[in-house]
């Protein structure tokens, strides 16, 4: 590791220890066919996914509808259990104890926000309800007066001033960044250290995305919030955070810190993504109606996925061997990789096949 | 996308003096508040714009899908038909016309409910935003096509419409053999083009789009406007395209259009309005997405909310948003008018162009300078 190295991707490298790590991450739902002979069968949602969180630092996940980003995210949250594969935080492998003590010992730390504010907001509540809830469930503050003014605080800072006016108001009542605004506020009442954002933008007006994509940015430096951020618009990804990961059908693909994996594209996927992304700076290198996308199609059903790496079918350089195996991760330098047998041996991964299966009782201290 | 050298200055719709109401208890909503703009042959026109501006309104008083509350007040959407489709409603403008003159417009405001049926798919076909809403779940995509066919063109055979709806998917990139699929069969990205073979049944003149790929993913919403520009080109359609996603339109249309509070602020190629927009609102929205090129900046975003329709104020709307304004735009309201000498074709409504306020129009620069002062202080939406 050369010290130009370090610089670049300094806390991955020496600064924090991470908060939340995945390793190995996998999610099948079985299917009911109804038939109890019938052959099981499972969408495969994720594939063998690792992931690394830290303090004040975003990470981004870019890919298509049905790529598992949510998924992930989900599992992360504890909304789902995995499969397979662990999930540590502060390096301690937490148990998958369905408990509501342990749940909400998990989620003082860990918090999620959703893509569509219209629906994860109660219309029968005022925002001094959902603001107030978490403080109270969270032992956070005691008393009217002390939650009143960690409510006020709270709006304040996600900038939803003069907060008096605020808090009184029903969700009907706010436009869609405004209740985006009292969503955000929801999760960090818990003072939580990290925040999983599932699209937080997608159902917002293009004008207003970058306000609250701004205030996220804000929040990360001065809290040293670690986010995930889980977006399809990879130019958000780019603006909003330092590690991009790409997922396709339940795969990563590619990842690393922003500016490489999408200034220099490695997958054939990604290089995909990149140039289906509307890019009006595009219209001076090649002039209207020249760019054409180099493959087509749509993800896969994820029942019966396509063998080895699932992008086969699409991808332009698929050789023989793409059919049989997934690639081995293959380390471009600066902290960027990709599963590609394009660049480099691809050596099957040892712990690639290595399903951990952690049962919620033998992990019990 | 190019226009098509013959038809290049052929006029085929003249929105004139457009406006819109919906009445509500509590006062009118003025939606679209008199607006007007021209489309050539061939042309594809991009409205712009954030929710709740105004326009899908505008485009449906256009093809006249408006129903109550909302009530067209007060335009004139003139409708240039093309000379051999004349046949079917010019008939009550026959005897104004001397032979050998250009075609008379029709105004489509006017249009009675049987000339206005003959008129849409034949001339004029829309594409909604959601493709799973606009095609029937218990019919074959097939024979939803068919089904304009038989009710436009009642001397069609069944073996001939039949083979027109297999045309029409291939057209749109779906294998022939698709025409006994139901909807729930195809993908997202198959029932958008599905719905895009039905629009194109008759061969319209004239296609509104609106919002055509926000349900979709940006591969599959990639292919579908490559789609559509390959279709406007080889056929020869015009188009209104209604997004508000502006870095979309960018890579689409020849000319742009963008609606704020129910009025037209800014019209320009859509080159004038990627290297110098002129209202500052525009130059807000075209910075509002981050990019994929260049150096990672802080972004701004436009500060505050569009105002209440309702009560507009008595000036320019946008004026309580914008980082130029000065007294005159909180009392006088501006109209459209060609920008600066350089760019005539350049349409913008705001009186920083206008020589009786501002002796010197500024320039895109200064426009920036003001919006990257604002983006300092940080404002609360």
């Amino acid at each position: 590791m050369s010290t130009e190295q370090q610089t670049i991707t300094p806390a991955v490298e020496n600064q924090t220890e991470p908060i939340l790590v995945a390793e190995h991450l996998r999610k099948y739902f079985p299917v009911n066919q109804g038939s109890p002979f019938g052959e099981r069968t499972a969408v495969h949602a994720v594939e063998d996914s690792s992931l690394a969180l830290y303090p004040g630092r975003a990470t981004a996940v870019v890919g298509e509808s049905g790529s598992g980003k949510t998924t992930i995210a989900r599992m992360l949250a504890r909304v789902y259990d995995p499969t397979a594969g662990t999930i540590s935080y502060r390096g301690e492998p937490i148990r998958l104890s369905k408990s509501a003590a342990a749940l909400r010992a998990y989620r003082r730390h860990v918090q999620l926000v959703f893509q569509d504010p219209f629906s994860s907001l109660n219309p029968v509540h005022d925002v001094r309800y959902h603001l107030s809830r978490p403080l109270k469930v969270f032992g956070h503050a005691r008393g009217n007066k002390e939650v009143n003014d960690q409510v006020m605080a709270l709006l304040n800072r996600v900038s939803l001033s003069p907060a008096e006016q605020f808090i009184e108001k029903y969700p009907h009542q706010l436009s869609g960044g405004q209740r985006q605004r009292v969503a955000i506020a929801r999760a960090l009442a818990v003072q939580p250290e990290v925040l999983l954002a599932d699209e937080p933008v997608s159902m917002l007006d293009v004008s207003i995305r970058l306000d609250i994509l701004n205030l996220l940015l804000r929040l990360k430096e001065e809290e040293q919030l670690a986010i995930l951020f889980i977006t399809h618009d990879i130019a958000s990804a780019r603006y909003f955070a330092e590690d991009t990961l790409v997922m396709y059908a339940g795969q990563m693909v590619e990842g690393g810190p922003s500016d490489e994996v999408i200034q220099a594209p490695k997958h054939p996927y990604t290089q995909l993504l990149l140039s289906a992304a509307p890019d009006p700076a595009r219209l001076e290198r090649l002039g209207v109606g020249e760019s054409k996308l180099p493959a087509r199609g749509e993800i896969p059903s994820l029942i019966k996925p396509p063998t080895g790496c699932r992008f086969h079918p699409r991808c332009p350089h698929a050789m023989a061997e793409c059919k049989e195996r997934f690639p081995g991760r293959t380390d471009l330098g600066n902290g960027h990789w990709t599963h590609c047998f394009l660049y480099g041996e691809g050596v099957q991964d040892p712990q690639a096949n290595l399903i951990t299966v952690v049962p919620a009782k033998k992990k019990a201290e | 996308m190019a226009t098509n050298g013959t038809y290049e200055h052929d006029l085929l719709l003249d929105v004139r003096n457009v406006s819109v109401d919906y009445l509500a208890s509590n006062g009118a909503v003025h939606a679209v508040d008199n607006v007007s703009f021209t489309l050539k042959r061939g042309e594809i026109m991009g409205l712009a714009g954030e929710s709740g501006c105004g326009k899908s309104t505008l485009a449906y008083a256009v093809a006249r899908l408006l129903r109550p509350p909302a009530m067209t007040t007060n335009g004139e959407v003139l409708y240039y038909p093309r000379s051999q489709d004349l046949v079917r409603h010019r008939k009550r403008h026959e005897k104004e016309q001397p032979a050998g003159s250009p075609v008379a417009p029709i105004d489509v405001l006017e249009l009675t409910s049987s000339e206005l049926r003959a008129f849409r798919w034949d001339e004029l076909s829309v594409v909604f935003q959601s493709a799973m809403n606009a095609l029937n779940p218990v019919m074959k995509i097939g024979v939803q096509i068919m089904d304009t066919l038989r009710v436009h063109r009642p001397e069609m055979k069944a073996a001939e419409r039949k083979k027109r709806a297999i045309e029409l998917l291939e057209r749109v990139g779906i294998a022939g053999d698709r025409i006994n699929s139901y909807p729930h069969e195809l993908s997202g990205g198959m029932r958008q083009r599905a719905v895009i073979a039905i629009a194109l049944a008759l061969n319209p003149a004239l296609i509104i789009m609106d919002e055509p790929t926000t349900a979709l993913d940006v591969v599959v919403q990639r292919e579908i406007l490559e789609l559509i520009s390959g279709l406007c080109r080889d056929m020869g359609m015009s188009l209104i395209f209604i997004t508000h996603d502006l870095s979309l339109l960018l890579e689409l249309v020849d000319k742009i259009a963008i609606m704020y509070a129910g009025k037209l602020i800014e019209t320009a190629s859509r080159d004038d309005m990627y290297t110098h927009p002129r209202h500052p609102y525009s130059y807000g929205l075209l910075n509002s997405f981050p990019t994929i090129q260049g150096p990672r900046r802080k972004m701004s975003g436009i500060p505050g909310s569009p105002p209440d329709l309702r009560v507009l104020p008595a000036g320019c709307p946008f004026s309580m948003r914008c980082p130029m304004a000065f007294s005159e735009c909180s009392t006088v309201r501006p109209s459209l008018q060609p920008s600066t000498k350089e760019s005539p074709e350049q349409l913008v409504s705001c009186h920083l162009y206008n020589s009786s306020f501002k002796d010197e129009p500024p320039t895109t620069k200064d426009i920036a300078a003001k919006y990257e002062a604002l983006s300092e202080r940080s404002v609360a939406r």
